[in-house]
């Protein structure tokens, strides 16, 4: 098969770049040809069928000042060469340069759409911010066994070019497994093909627990924050309420774009035109009550009838909207804390009511 | 500190485990502050309770997540 | 009860002046089953197809598959309830055709979620139903007939298909005969093995369409419904049936229904299975809290089980009637295994969880059933629908049965996931 070469970017730390010791990492950007340091272990997997054509080497001091930035930066420079792959690293344990790898992945994956790769130790801070970003392989915690990481990196990088599906997966996708592969999981869920069948499984561990014998939970439940509540209102007659609701109800014409399932936005309304025409973006209830009737879900005439007797000072002109059907819980949690910024820098409301489906 | 807010929702377990502080809870799912069983007056006179309930919670001071139902 | 099931392996399909399985090749007279289907008025036309794997062949707008089966005694009903006469399902004899199936298509549909299935390609590889021999039916509206009663109209040309199949091997040899005895009341009180029951989550009404529940249990839907004792052998045996859409549930499965078969297989071996309660969904919180006390009292008070299996159907709001469920079991000493179905595919399992009481401490993954896959196969031919029946994706997605790749989620590919315990799959972190 006559296959043209592939091309491939690595990116290095002052001290693999190189360069020098703690000493040079205030130092910017600079580029080398071809493999430097690991880079060397890298070229020797990758074989003939690719080659390291440059080293982007950055301090890690430097990069940290704005890793956002310099991502940037250096993703351009990365991008200049063209590149097939990118392989950030390996950092093993160290702090910075975890993040810069992580941040260079992120940025040059985004930008190129090419399969992004580095590695770290498990208790790399890189890890945690940026495994949804990049695949990350398992590293130990000090720079050691170079060769095996640069081979497992190598084939995580041939398998993500290839036209394989991973056969063990219900949907059709290449998305190698982790454990095949040695990387932390990319907070992902996914259906697995199993060799026993949730009945057997179910059946299985039942009986384990009922005979005392350990048994494996397949899913641990979360622990959640203590919110300390915000003080109660004094006086109804002078408050400002506004009006939320995650039950998808949405202008006509859904002009934010809504989703029915897996909604990740949230909108923001004048209630009284949406009470002129609406629609709702949810596909998780039926929805005809509320599209007979919007105020069953969102108690706008309550509310105007509570304002005129006095009972409540003022009814906020907008309405926040959005829509909860399998929706991702920390994209909920970002949404919530985005209507909450937008309310608190309007300035005049004082209380909120959420209706939810 | 932020500013108070009270969910109304028919599965005010979901908003407890989560750590909703002030929670009403609601109809049911498809019209948490609606009864399309009811003719029209009804249905105004139960959506006005249950936004009575919601601000009068939004008046109290709670420790933790605090249920009221319409009932309670 | 005692029910046998007879199974007969068919391993073909083919067009013939009778309908009739000789040697295990099942000829069907496709005009006598239109005259049998067509015998409602409620019907004005029915498109019926044979397709086998390896076809390039698109079925559009399913909303039930259903495996042939028919009571062997002429006495009993089939499917009580629904096409036959009021009767307990469970007991007497059950002639069963194996590697066929009855895939049921409502071409005229207004809903938007619809089953598709393909005879070859990655849909068929991944569902059971894409390696079997099937008989596709589908009927279209007559006149002036309500849509919610041609629904109806349409799971019973479904049942009464699977029936009239299934009486075509009436004197052919039978290949295996599974027997589902089981004597409650005169469980061992004194066994050593621990008692076992199944919560039977059958239904929910949050998704329900133009306000109806769909019919799936003798005849009637199940919205409201008081928790209830069944015998499991009513499920196998044509007592529930699956709802007038394909979510991860079908009649096929629930007629080999995966947790039942499993509970029964271990039977007097490893446990006593002592029962089966089955509840419905409540979009109300008194009436949820009202049911998770009645179940939870069924299962300790009244079958004295010592565990209990909580599975649910698709959707979001079913996870908590069964938690609040299984916290009730819980404090009556009954041991749970309880099951979720993560609704994203992002985060980690334990993201995904919509109740975390301590006490629930076996939870099973029972597959992602909201999970989206592409399927990059051109289909050729179209049994169901057409090459223009839109695709239902939750995005502002606009696609068509006839584009070489839909994007679609798994619930709606019949059998690959279910909701029955079946499916070999389990979810993990990727």
């Amino acid at each position: 098969m006559g296959e043209k070469k592939l091309r491939v970017v690595n990116y290095l730390n002052q001290f693999f770049g190189q360069i020098g010791g703690e000493d040079k990492a205030v130092l910017g950007f600079m580029v080398k040809d071809g493999p430097v340091g690991p880079g060397l272990a890298l070229q020797k997997a990758l074989g003939d069928r690719a080659e390291i054509v440059a080293t982007v080497i950055c301090g890690d001091d430097y990069f940290a000042e704005n890793a956002d930035g310099n991502a940037k930066e250096g993703a351009r420079l990365v991008a200049a060469y063209q590149p097939d792959i990118f392989f950030a690293g390996p950092s093993f344990a160290g702090g910075r340069y975890g993040v810069a790898c992580g941040a260079m992945c992120k940025e040059v994956g985004a930008e190129l759409g090419i399969p992004v790769i580095t590695a770290m130790n498990e208790e790399n801070p890189g890890v945690d911010l940026y495994r949804k970003y990049a695949f990350i392989c398992k590293a130990p915690n000090i720079a050691r066994g170079i060769p095996e990481l640069a081979g497992t990196m190598v084939r995580l990088a041939f398998r993500l070019l290839s036209d394989e599906r991973e056969e063990d997966l219900v949907a059709w996708e290449n998305l190698p497994k982790p454990s095949e592969y040695n990387y932390f999981s990319r907070n992902l869920l996914r259906n697995e093909l199993c060799g026993k069948s949730i009945a057997e499984r179910a059946v299985e561990k039942l009986l384990a627990k009922l005979q005392g014998k350990p048994f494996e939970s397949e899913v641990t439940p979360p622990v959640f924050e203590k919110i300390p509540p915000p003080l109660p209102l004094r006086d109804l007659s002078t408050c400002e309420i506004a009006l939320i609701s995650d039950g998808g109800l949405v202008p006509k014409g859904n002009p934010t774009g809504l989703a029915t399932r897996s909604n990740l936005k949230w909108g923001a309304y004048d209630i009284e035109e949406l009470f002129q025409a609406w629609e709702v973006a949810h596909a998780g209830y039926f929805n005809d009550h509320v599209l007979n009737r919007p105020d069953r879900l969102v108690p706008y005439d309550a509310l105007r009838e509570l304002v005129e007797e006095g009972k409540v000072g003022k009814l906020h002109g907008t309405f926040f909207s959005t829509s909860g059907n399998c929706t991702v819980t920390k994209r909920c949690g970002e949404i919530g804390e985005e209507i909450g910024a937008e309310i608190l820098r309007r300035g005049t409301i004082a209380g909120a009511i959420l209706t939810s489906t | 500190m932020g500013i108070p807010v009270v969910q109304i929702t028919a599965i005010p377990n979901i908003a407890q485990m989560v750590g909703v502080n002030r929670i009403v809870q609601g109809r049911a799912v498809p019209n948490p502050v609606g009864d399309p069983s009811l003719d029209e007056t009804k249905e105004k006179e139960l959506r006005r309770r249950f936004i009575l309930k919601a601000l009068g919670l939004l008046q109290q001071e709670v420790d933790g997540p605090t249920v009221a139902t319409l009932d309670g | 009860m005692r029910l046998e099931i007879e199974s007969i392996d068919i391993k073909d399909i083919r067009e013939g002046p009778e309908t009739r399985a000789r040697e295990g090749v099942l000829s069907i007279n496709p005009k006598e089953l239109e005259e049998l289907i067509l015998k409602d008025p409620r019907i004005r036309s029915v498109e019926i197809g044979l397709v086998k794997p390896g076809e390039n062949v698109r079925i559009l707008n399913i909303c039930d598959v259903v495996q042939p089966r028919c009571k062997t005694d002429p006495e009993d009903a089939d499917f009580p309830g629904f096409i036959g006469r009021m009767q307990t399902a469970g007991s007497g004899r059950t002639r069963s055709l194996r590697g066929i199936a009855v895939i049921v298509s409502n071409p005229g549909t207004n809903r938007k979620e619809t089953g598709v299935l393909d005879m070859c390609g990655p849909i068929a590889e991944k569902s059971p139903y894409g390696k079997m021999k099937n008989v596709s039916i589908a009927p279209t509206i007559a006149d002036g007939v309500d849509e919610r009663d041609f629904e109806d109209a349409v799971k019973i040309a479904g049942l009464a298909t699977a029936v009239y199949l299934a009486r075509a091997a009436e004197e052919h040899p039978v290949d295996e005969v599974e027997v589902f005895d089981l004597d409650i009341p005169k469980i061992d009180p004194a066994s050593p093995l621990p008692r076992v029951a199944f919560y039977y989550q059958m239904y929910t009404p949050q998704f329900d369409y133009l306000a109806t529940s769909d019919p799936c249990f003798y005849g009637t839907h199940v919205r409201n419904l008081t928790p209830t004792i069944l015998h499991p052998n009513e499920v196998l045996d044509g007592g529930v049936v699956g709802w007038n859409v394909v979510k991860a549930i079908d009649t096929y499965s629930i007629q080999n229904h995966g947790i039942i078969k499993e509970l029964y297989r271990r039977h007097g071996r490893d446990l006593n299975f002592v029962g089966v309660i089955g509840v419905c969904a409540n979009t109300e919180p008194a009436s949820r809290i009202r049911c998770a006390f009645m179940a939870a009292s069924l299962v300790k008070n009244v079958l004295g089980a010592d565990g209990v299996i909580l599975a649910k159907v698709t959707g979001g709001m079913p996870h908590i009637d069964l938690a609040v469920a299984g916290e009730e079991c819980e404090k009556l000493g009954v041991k749970t295994a309880i099951f979720t179905q993560p609704l994203t595919p992002f985060g980690t399992l334990s993201d995904t969880i919509l109740f975390n009481a301590p006490c629930l401490d076996l939870i099973i993954a029972a597959s992602a059933t909201f999970e989206r896959t592409k399927i990059p196969w051109k289909a050729e031919k179209f049994l169901g629908g057409t090459a223009e029946t839109r695709i239902f994706c939750p995005d502002p997605i606009v696609q068509y049965a006839g584009d070489p790749v839909i994007d679609i989620e798994e619930y709606l590919l019949p059998g690959v996931l279910d909701c029955t315990g079946n499916a070999r799959v389990i979810v993990k972190e990727y």
